[in-house]
């Protein structure tokens, strides 16, 4: 009997730890998907765009231009150039993920590339599957959620949806990276004020001018 | 025995081709010679004003980045790049002391604690002092045309080959003044650093190389 208890302890352990890794964020808000339409004019269309960045990793800066680019096959390449004019990082963002084109030997770590990745992904709207995206509505915003299990991306709109104002990177039950973002150029947030929230790493971006 | 031949043929090549001079240029065959002459032409300058221009060429994307602003030096080892486009940005070093001021705030630190900007300020600060030759850090080849001379410099350390394939110094024959600055970076990258509007042991105050 005992021993039958202790499973049933153990099962439900199981159990509730399965449900926590899977538990979605917004999850208590209203179903709105007669608004899934705007989705469509939220997502990037750009050629070529540049961000003044100044990022701060655990009180040291690392400051430069970001550049966008998109490629022929709908891929998007993110270059860093410090203010030295040194390139720092050519990432490649791509539907299945992304690819390393250069990394400065100083950075050149998996995890590394794969936070970098992970933050340029965020703005970019990468991986962000409009067609499985769940719809949420709270107050007149919509809430964009993407992903599922072991990571979520949310993205939440101004009261028109014309635009993007915050996106969260959400992790098993917690929030790991937050970003907000204001106005809108060529598709894109004109500037960003992004911050990891398990550790020290920020990052400011404002559009350039071309 | 082949793979053996292939590999000396390869060596061979390699020393062959990259002793060559750039297009437009021939080797300066007498170093002796031609470090006396910068030793002497730019020990007499002490200071510089000058507009630049940063040429940032990223290669694998075709874009380019320019950036513009005032460069000022004095000796011993003073440098001010002010960027005025496409945002404003001020690197002032003074000694071994770095200041730096961006949009969000003003930072100081000593250069012996980010090895990076070291580097890039002692190829400017030795461009300016002529004692680029003297920089052990790199195996450098010296040429030359009708106007300029054109000193390549390869990094020997790891460390350096981390950051850069080469530096190449455009210093004008007359003066031997720096007019060109070349990074070609392991990416394919490259930065170009043009000084124009040069005025030699023009007078730059010294309250240019404090950051209040």
């Amino acid at each position: 009997m005992l021993m039958c208890r202790k499973t049933i302890l153990w099962l439900s352990s199981v159990l509730l730890m399965a449900t926590s890794c899977s538990r979605e964020p917004y999850r208590e808000l209203a179903s709105a998907n007669e608004r899934r339409l705007c989705i469509d004019s939220l997502q990037p269309k750009f050629i070529t765009i540049r961000y003044r960045t100044l990022a701060n990793v655990k009180g040291y800066d690392l400051n430069g231009i970001l550049v966008l680019k998109n490629t022929t096959e709908g891929h998007t390449r993110a270059v860093f150039a410090g203010d030295a004019g040194i390139t720092f990082f050519d990432l490649e963002l791509h539907p299945d993920g992304f690819r390393v084109h250069y990394m400065m030997k100083k950075l050149d770590y998996k995890a590394v590339a794969r936070l970098l990745a992970s933050d340029i992904g965020i703005i970019l709207m990468h991986r962000a599957d409009k067609n499985n995206m769940k719809v949420k509505s709270d107050n007149g915003t919509l809430i964009l959620i993407s992903g599922s299990g072991r990571e979520y991306t949310s993205y939440q709109t101004d009261k028109s949806c014309t635009s993007i104002t915050r996106a969260e990177k959400w992790g098993r039950r917690t929030l790991k990276t937050e970003a907000q973002l204001f106005g809108r150029h060529h598709t894109m947030p004109d500037s960003v004020s992004l911050r990891h929230t398990t550790f020290d790493f920020t990052i400011q971006m404002k559009q350039m001018t071309p | 025995m082949p793979k053996l031949l292939l590999l000396i043929l390869v060596l061979i090549a390699h020393e062959f081709t990259s002793a060559q001079p750039p297009p437009g240029y021939t080797s300066v065959s007498d170093i002796a010679a031609f470090r006396k002459k910068m030793s002497e032409t730019t020990g007499k300058i002490g200071s510089v004003k000058a507009d630049f221009t940063q040429e940032k060429n990223l290669e694998a994307i075709e874009e380019t980045v320019i950036s513009k602003g005032a460069f000022r030096f004095q000796r011993p080892g003073k440098i001010r790049m002010e960027y005025s486009s496409p945002y404003k940005y001020l690197l002032v070093i003074n000694g071994e002391k770095i200041t730096i001021r961006d949009e969000r705030k003003t930072s100081s630190f000593s250069a012996r604690g980010n090895r990076l900007f070291t580097i890039i300020n002692n190829i400017i600060l030795d461009c300016m002092q002529g004692t680029a030759l003297d920089n052990r850090d790199f195996k450098s080849t010296v040429y030359r045309n009708e106007t300029h001379y054109l000193i390549v410099m390869v990094p020997v350390k790891k460390e350096l080959k981390d950051y850069f394939g080469n530096i190449r110094i455009h210093l004008d024959m007359k003066n031997m003044d720096v007019t060109r600055i070349d990074m070609n970076e392991p990416s394919g990258d490259q930065t170009k650093i043009l000084f124009t509007n040069r005025e030699l042991n023009a007078h730059v105050p010294e309250n240019d190389f404090v950051v209040k």
